[in-house]
């Protein structure tokens, strides 16, 4: 399935500058449409002290929606892009930016610190996770869009791990090679199957994709980063991760590979629930 | 594109016409096809007698999975392309875990109608394990329904993530530039669901997907929303019907009638489900 329509997601921040070139060039690589939404989050009650720039205000968040839209036009030029706001209280804005990317393929976000509100960032990030089924791509800045010959998916066997292969099958190259790191590869009725990695493996083969199965151990890649790590040190273009596998709760209260890499990574990440 | 489909059946005489159905869809695919085969250890005769010896009950077992096996490699052989075989047998809780395994490495999971089946508790619980479990779409292909390529599909549309995962399934399942006519039925503007203009915006989405889309709003007029489809469907000449399953609750199915429930249990057409 080709990228066709893509959604990217800003705030009213002035950090995003290298993102939003990002954004343009990934579009144009894969000659897909281009929306960009816009968020502005008016402080609620229970917002009022996480929000870094508190206007007085009220004119001033439409000024900082109209410099952002403003910014966006110049830099994509010639080049159609759709330009949307969600300028609400938060709660609106994470169901609003769920609805507006169930009609895209992919969602655009660049890492925490190009958004001057991470807090909403991430918890739009989950919205859009947990409601649209759409999957979620954080781009580290300078990205330059490629064809993407290796990537690399963490398997675990739930369902969350079958819509990240089905989403990263969308960006890989035909005949791309595919390193499936799979995790705590036991053998079991639940989810691998009675050899771990042999059915996946053959079933990439089928897409004719190059696959390797790497078998990993939880407490090897005790925290987020040696998951990535894995990846880049295989060469990987690109992770792909089911999110949220475990129970949103639970990966709060313990921590969890999901929460610990929404802020982003030195290599693509793309999030599937 | 599908390249690996696996069929779930759980004999080889009563399923021998899904069988052929489902080979002549894979084959016009161009896709893999295993038949797995499953096998419910507790319904069997020899297990009913309960001063049998044990280990006689277990050939019993052995023997009736073996003639299961030999049935459904004989309904394959003659096919033109090979089908693989993967016989399942354990107790009716775990073969819906089993469902949802196949379905995890497969593009697509197979299901016939209700005559393909001789255990239709089987049946109900492979098709709701895989639809919610699996990760992929579930086809069902009732008695007499064939489908090899789909020129033409409806996509029931009542904006639900749901329905979005239809979206996306359809997408692999459909020819290149197919005509897709996307229905809604009783539509309501909500924040959460469809906007002002129903189906407009999944209907933009196909479009740069390169598919032939229409918008159509329906009324129900008293009758359940799955006959609406159906009807459409049929008058429309569509080939397969596409729908996001289980998308609401469970009360709501009983008080209003349930669209997934309704199709599983008897549809004219093949369907898509996908959740």
């Amino acid at each position: 399935m080709a990228i066709r329509d893509i959604l990217a997601v800003v705030d009213t921040g002035d950090k995003d500058e290298q993102f939003l070139r990002d954004a343009l060039a990934f579009a144009e690589f894969h000659n897909a449409s281009l929306s960009f939404v816009v968020l502005s989050a008016l402080p609620s009650a229970d917002y009022a002290l996480t929000i870094a720039r508190p206007y007085v205000f009220l004119q001033d968040y439409t000024e900082a929606v109209e410099a952002k839209q403003q910014r966006i036009a110049k830099l994509a030029g010639g080049s159609h892009v759709e330009l949307r706001t969600i300028s609400d209280q938060p709660a609106v804005i994470f169901t609003k930016a769920a609805v507006y990317a169930r009609y895209a393929d992919v969602v655009l976000f660049g890492p925490a610190e190009n958004y001057d509100y991470p807090p909403i960032r991430r918890e739009t990030i989950e919205s859009i996770l947990f409601a649209s089924g759409r999957p979620v791509l954080i781009v580290p800045n300078g990205h330059k869009p490629r064809p993407i010959g290796h990537l690399a998916i963490g398997w675990n066997a739930t369902r969350e791990s079958t819509h990240a292969l089905r989403a990263a099958s969308a960006f890989a190259a035909p005949g791309a090679k595919i390193d499936v790191i799979v995790l705590d590869a036991k053998p079991s009725t639940k989810g691998h199957g009675s050899e771990p990695g042999a059915d996946i493996a053959r079933h990439l083969a089928r897409h004719g994709f190059a696959a390797t199965v790497v078998p990993a151990w939880a407490d090897e890649l005790s925290d987020a980063n040696g998951l990535v790590k894995a990846a880049r040190e295989r060469g990987a273009a690109l992770l792909s991760l089911g999110a949220y596998g475990h129970s949103r709760l639970r990966e709060m209260i313990l921590g969890g590979v999901t929460r610990d890499l929404l802020g982003g990574a030195p290599i693509p990440l793309l999030f599937s629930h | 594109m599908l390249k690996d489909l696996v069929a779930i059946v759980d004999n080889g005489e009563a399923a021998r016409s899904l069988i052929q159905r489902a080979t002549a869809f894979a084959a016009a695919q161009d896709a893999h096809l295993a038949i797995s085969l499953m096998m419910d250890i507790f319904d069997n005769a020899a297990v009913l007698p309960p001063f049998d010896y044990y280990p006689v009950i277990l050939d019993r077992i052995d023997e009736e999975e073996q003639r299961r096996t030999e049935a459904v490699k004989a309904a394959v052989k003659d096919e033109a392309v090979p089908v693989e075989v993967r016989p399942v047998a354990d107790a009716l809780a775990y073969l819906g875990g089993a469902s949802r395994v196949e379905g995890r490495y497969a593009d697509l999971l197979l299901i016939g109608g209700a005559s393909a089946f001789e255990n239709q508790k089987l049946r109900r619980r492979s098709l709701q394990a895989a639809v919610t479990g699996s990760g992929g779409p579930v086809l069902c292909l009732p008695d007499n329904a064939k489908l090899e390529r789909v020129d033409r599909a409806v996509l029931g549309w009542d904006a639900s993530k749901e329905a979005r995962r239809a979206a996306r399934d359809l997408i692999d399942v459909v020819n290149p530039g197919a005509v897709i006519d996307i229905v809604c039925v009783d539509p309501e503007s909500t924040a959460e669901g469809h906007g002002p203009v129903p189906g407009s915006d999944i209907a933009r989405h196909l479009a740069r997907h390169g598919f032939k889309v229409d918008v159509h709003v329906l009324s129900a007029a008293g009758r359940r929303i799955s006959t609406v489809l159906q009807r459409f469907a049929a008058e429309n000449g569509a080939d397969l019907l596409a729908i996001g399953a289980f998308a609401h609750s469970r009360m709501r199915d009983i008080l209003l009638g349930g669209v997934t429930r309704d199709l599983i249990d008897d549809a004219s057409l093949p369907v898509l489900l996908s959740r």
